[in-house]
């Protein structure tokens, strides 16, 4: 199963329709509007790849377990831009995915509850 | 645990510099160190059967209409589904099958999609949960696998044919593993890993399990204060592996007892074959040696004590520094005492080696024990008996020789020095799957 789990804040959400063109002139606001796009995060025995991830806001991202056999692992939110809640995927081995939409600008750390060493970074823009 | 990545010394320095920039600043263990109140009830019983007899059908249905304290008794049957008892609320819960025979109340997750698959049963951050009476099996991870908890019991469970651990507690304190039974997992039949320090330890006790056709019988990295008594490990890749490694919180493992088991016949080479998947090899994935009874990789005060060890092809115990941790100050063995064990079963069933010790770290002795016929180094002179304070006598030429056995033996079989074993009534020796003759899993 695939879980989506969508982190608009009501202040995100603000900052989304803020962009939005309502006049020709605002057309240049719109040059510098990067569009949502979606990225895999592989997991591995014990890392992320990539480790390190710069997206726009929006943007959608697909953790995908390996189909081979593996160790145990999760996604979990240590640290995020103020307000955005803390998420957690289901602690997995293998054939499986998660994914999340990141629509709060920020860094958000990622880890797995069960590896110390198994950490990863977004950047959301 | 995942021996396998860090058994290697000419691999050890790639291994590390290729390893993410550590020392995260991780928040405390999520649950363990807050007491979950005991429930004062009043608490009812559930009940699920696979028919319409009962209220319930699923267990997990049964689970989230439970509140604390509450009893589950689960009928006979095949369950399909991955049980969830999650948060705090399902305190104190007992979850029960089938306690004289576990054989028939089966979670099987063969076959399912998504979440439920990967762990047969999770409890997560959910104090004194009971289980007791059930077989998992077909689970992608893990069995039965509890985290996050202060206390737990898990009793007359089976796990078997699974993924990676069998009978899991991660990030627990205290907590019971008794009557139990582990086979076919590709990693630890059994495992408690990354125990939270403790000012005041709660100890956990681990008492009349059985693990055999795993590539570990019980894998223990970074774990604390647990007991481990009149249990069998046999038919694995290696018995016992209590261990420090840099992926899990709260290295080295400490304080432990392994006392009064059975450790024999553990040379499951299952790279030549196993009814479980193996996990593909990888540049951080170094293969641990099979034909070991009990080995100590790193560790501080963990004491092998009366316990018999024999048939293991390639050593009975051995105790080897961490190496590879990163935390350098938690690689050496301190304190460790393996004393009154008896190898070899009387000259019957004898271990290739029955002491190894690479004699690094402090305060490490090794006897009296009974039934020593060969150790490593031959001249044992870096073995001193019990008790023993000072430093020991490091001899790098023994670890080297050992870090081989892991790395520089692609058969995973050169440095056995085979016996003939013993008959035990009921049990098969394993060597190689193809040719085994005991029974197999479905």
């Amino acid at each position: 199963m695939t879980r989506t789990v969508q982190c608009l804040t009501a202040a995100g959400a603000a900052a989304m329709l803020a962009l939005v063109p309502v006049t020709a002139g605002a057309g240049a606001a719109k040059k510098h509007h990067h569009k949502p796009v979606k990225k895999t995060v592989g997991i591995h025995d014990n890392y992320y790849t990539p480790a390190k991830l710069t997206i726009p806001r929006g943007s959608t991202v697909t953790w995908k377990w390996p189909t081979t056999t593996g160790d145990s692992h999760d996604v979990t939110l240590d640290k995020g831009p103020k307000g955005v809640k803390k998420f957690q995927s289901e602690i997995a081995a293998s054939d499986f995915s998660y994914k999340r939409r990141f629509t709060k600008k920020g860094a958000y750390h990622i880890i797995c509850s069960l590896h110390e060493e198994m950490t990863m970074d977004i950047r959301v823009r | 645990m995942r021996v396998r990545t860090a058994i290697t010394l000419t691999a050890a320095a790639s291994l590390v510099a290729a390893a993410p920039a550590a020392a995260v600043n991780y928040p405390p263990p999520g649950k363990p160190g807050v007491v979950q109140k005991k429930p004062k009830g009043p608490f009812k019983t559930l009940r699920v059967c696979p028919t319409k007899q009962c209220k319930y059908h699923t267990i997990n249905k049964a689970v989230a209409k439970a509140r604390a304290g509450d009893t589950i008794r689960v009928a006979d049957g095949t369950y399909r589904e991955g049980v969830r008892i999650n948060g705090p609320k399902k305190r104190f819960i007992k979850l029960i099958g089938n306690v004289n025979d576990p054989s028939k109340v089966v979670i099987d997750v063969k076959g399912l999609k998504g979440a439920a698959p990967q762990n047969a049963l999770l409890i997560n951050n959910a104090d004194e949960v009971t289980v007791q009476g059930f077989t998992a099996t077909h689970y992608k991870g893990n069995g039965f696998f509890v985290t996050n908890a202060q206390g737990y019991t898990f009793a007359n469970l089976r796990a078997i044919h699974g993924g990676v651990y069998g009978i899991y507690a991660f990030n627990t304190i205290g907590g019971t593993m008794r009557d139990s039974t582990a086979a076919w997992n590709n990693d630890g039949g059994f495992y408690i890993g990354q125990t939270p320090p403790q000012d005041k330890p709660v100890r956990t006790l681990v008492t009349n399990i059985e693990s055999y056709g795993n590539v570990l019988g019980w894998s223990g990295t970074n774990m604390r204060y647990v007991t481990i008594t009149k249990s069998r490990f046999y038919n694995n890749g290696t018995g016992l592996a209590p261990n420090a490694l840099t992926s899990e919180k709260y290295a080295p493992e400490e304080d432990n007892v392994i006392t009064g088991n059975d450790i024999f016949w553990n040379n499951f080479n299952y790279y030549e074959g196993a009814p479980f998947e193996l996990r593909p090899p990888s540049a951080e994935a170094t293969p641990y040696p099979i034909g070991v009874g009990v080995i100590l990789f790193g560790g501080r005060r963990n004491i092998v004590e009366n316990n018999n060890v024999f048939g293991n092809y390639l050593v009975g115990v051995a105790a080897i520094q961490q190496f590879l941790l990163k935390d350098k100050s938690a690689q050496d063995l301190v304190g460790n005492e393996v004393k009154n064990n008896t190898f070899g079963a009387g000259g019957q069933d004898l271990n290739g080696r029955d002491l190894f010790y690479d004699g690094n770290g402090s305060d490490n002795c090794f006897g009296p024990n009974a039934g020593v016929q060969v150790t490593l180094p031959a001249d044992s002179v870096n073995m001193p008996a019990c008790p023993y304070t000072g430093p020991n006598q490091f001899d790098a030429a023994a670890q080297a020789e050992v870090v081989q056995w892991a790395v520089g033996d692609p058969t995973h079989m050169a440095h056995w020095v085979r016996s003939p074993h013993m008959a035990i009534q009921g049990l098969t020796p394993l060597e190689l799957y193809a040719d085994y003759t005991g029974q197999k899993p479905e």
